[in-house]
């Protein structure tokens, strides 16, 4: 097996769309997925007759990808219900590039949606405890975290000051979003006096409850040029699952991003120093400094301090989660999908106030469960092919 | 023919019996939750019983609604090589390093292991 069979730029990104994010009352999940799916079809200049091949997940349907095919009419040749957490739709889109690549499916759309917010107020999850684990009614997601942090923490000294960090860079950077759901300005102060879930996690760790749906259209690259937008190059691919629950979490301070990271660079023939912004998944802000180091950008136990002083906000050395995050923008219960729009928009220069000078290369990563699935992409500018 | 039962339901038999099992292969490597085999080698496993002995290896505080006591959940390192999340009962928060002693609820459905720090002798 090699890192490299990944189908480098035979596939790019031609349509790409958010909806509902934040409040979007009245609506059902397979609605909001369904929008967002023809918003990215009409953004490419497509629609639903040329789609061939549908990935997606929905929050609490087994069956949701059929689902979705029903309710667009979408006869697809192929359609992934593939479901890893917020992961999922990064691995959506490495099967449909290498679908697409090997001739079997014409162009993709990967689609998501959820109401969580509206509907019921919290994180809406399909996760259930095992016997093991269930009896002792551990506060999770959040726990499998929490307790990462802990290692972290007296690993490596990092502090709650370094996490707030992570918090305050995302709010910063929605402040430019008009898109994200929080951008009321945020403190330190602020951060450290906020209510605490899971020691040493406290609600301002937390990713938003949010409702939001985004989508985005795949298909050969030749093909893309042809249409409505500048075609986003799939550079590079890469995955790993290391583990389910965080008792079984090899090592509790590297997560299978260090892998999935090394084989999407493999695939692309860049590396960390190459790219112009970072959008990851941030569930819990300890996420973004595991993932920061385990994809290359510092090294290992250095997170905390690379993320401090505004280093991955506005302005900064790094550009983070450039749309605020799942912290600050939007977080509907699965992320994953997000990263690839913001980047899409960020390398298409469609990025308003937020849009940053240099973006041609994108780093995408997307995680499932806790710390467990991990997938990254690297997405790129034609000329960086 | 009926099969005998799978591992989920011996270790949890075994627990209403008062022991606390967890298992090794061929290396003497402990392995847990119980499997079928080995995970990555298909081997086989032999069941031991735990001393249920440990150390906090990482450990979160979980307030809950007053008066409740906040919940203290840890992965803990069992002295004979196996991870498992569990639940410690303490005034306060226990740090990473605290020795531990397992306690065995078999009267809870499903029954389970619990910890309490070893200089507690409640």
């Amino acid at each position: 097996m090699t890192d490299t069979a990944f189908p480098r730029a035979a596939c790019a990104i031609a349509g790409a769309a958010t909806f509902g994010i934040g409040l979007c009352p009245g609506h059902t999940a397979l609605e909001m997925t369904a929008k967002a799916g023809l918003l990215a079809l009409e953004d490419a200049g497509l629609t639903l007759g040329d789609v061939d091949g549908l990935f997606t997940c929905l929050p609490e349907d087994m069956l949701g990808g059929l689902a979705v095919a029903e309710y667009l009419g979408v006869r697809a040749r192929f359609v992934d219900n593939n479901r890893t957490g917020g992961s999922s739709f990064l691995n959506h889109l490495m099967t449909a590039c290498f679908m697409i690549s090997a001739g079997y499916l014409k162009t993709a759309l990967i689609c998501y949606g959820s109401n969580q917010r509206s509907a019921a107020g919290k994180l809406v999850s399909a996760l259930r405890g095992s016997v093991y684990e269930a009896p002792h009614r551990a506060i999770m997601p959040i726990g499998g975290y929490a307790l990462a942090a802990s290692r972290h923490m007296h690993d490596y000294g990092t502090t709650r000051e370094n996490l707030g960090a992570v918090a305050l860079a995302a709010r910063a950077w929605a402040q430019l979003n008009p898109e994200a759901f929080r951008r009321d300005p945020m403190t330190l102060d602020d951060y450290l006096s906020a209510r605490i879930v899971s020691s040493p996690l406290g609600v301002a760790d937390c990713c938003l409850v949010s409702d939001g749906a985004a989508a985005v259209v795949v298909t050969a690259l030749p093909h893309a040029r042809d249409l409505a937008q500048l075609p986003v190059a799939i550079l590079g691919a890469g995955a790993e699952t290391s583990h389910k629950e965080i008792a079984a979490m090899p090592d509790l301070c590297v997560t299978g991003a260090k892998l999935s990271g090394q084989r999407a660079y493999a695939a692309a023939g860049y590396g960390p120093a190459d790219m112009d912004m970072v959008q990851l998944y941030d569930a819990f802000t300890i996420n973004t400094i595991l993932f920061l180091e385990d994809l290359g950008f510092c090294p290992k136990g250095e997170g905390g301090r690379f993320v401090s002083g505004g280093h991955i906000a506005p302005g900064g050395g790094l550009a983070v989660n450039t749309n605020g995050g799942g912290l600050s923008c939007v977080h509907p219960g699965m992320y994953g999908l997000f990263t690839l729009v913001e980047a899409t928009r960020q390398i298409r220069r469609q990025a308003g106030e937020r849009q940053l000078e240099k973006a041609d290369l994108a780093l995408c990563h997307g995680n499932g469960g806790v710390l467990s699935s991990q997938t990254s992409v690297i997405l790129g500018h034609p000329d960086t092919i | 023919m009926r099969q005998t039962d799978g591992p989920e339901a011996h270790y949890l038999q075994a627990l209403r019996e008062g022991r606390f099992l967890f298992q090794r292969n061929a290396e003497g490597n402990a392995v847990f939750p119980p499997r079928l085999v080995a995970p990555g080698t298909g081997e086989a496993l032999a069941w031991a019983e735990s001393a249920g002995r440990g150390t906090v290896f990482a450990v979160t505080e979980q307030p809950q609604k007053p008066p409740a006591a906040s919940r203290y959940i840890a992965l803990v390192e069992m002295d004979e090589g196996f991870r498992m999340l569990s639940r410690i009962e303490a005034s306060s928060l226990p740090a990473i390093g605290t020795r531990l002693r397992a306690v065995i609820d078999d009267e809870a459905d499903p029954p389970h292991v619990w910890f309490l720090p070893e200089d507690n002798h409640d």
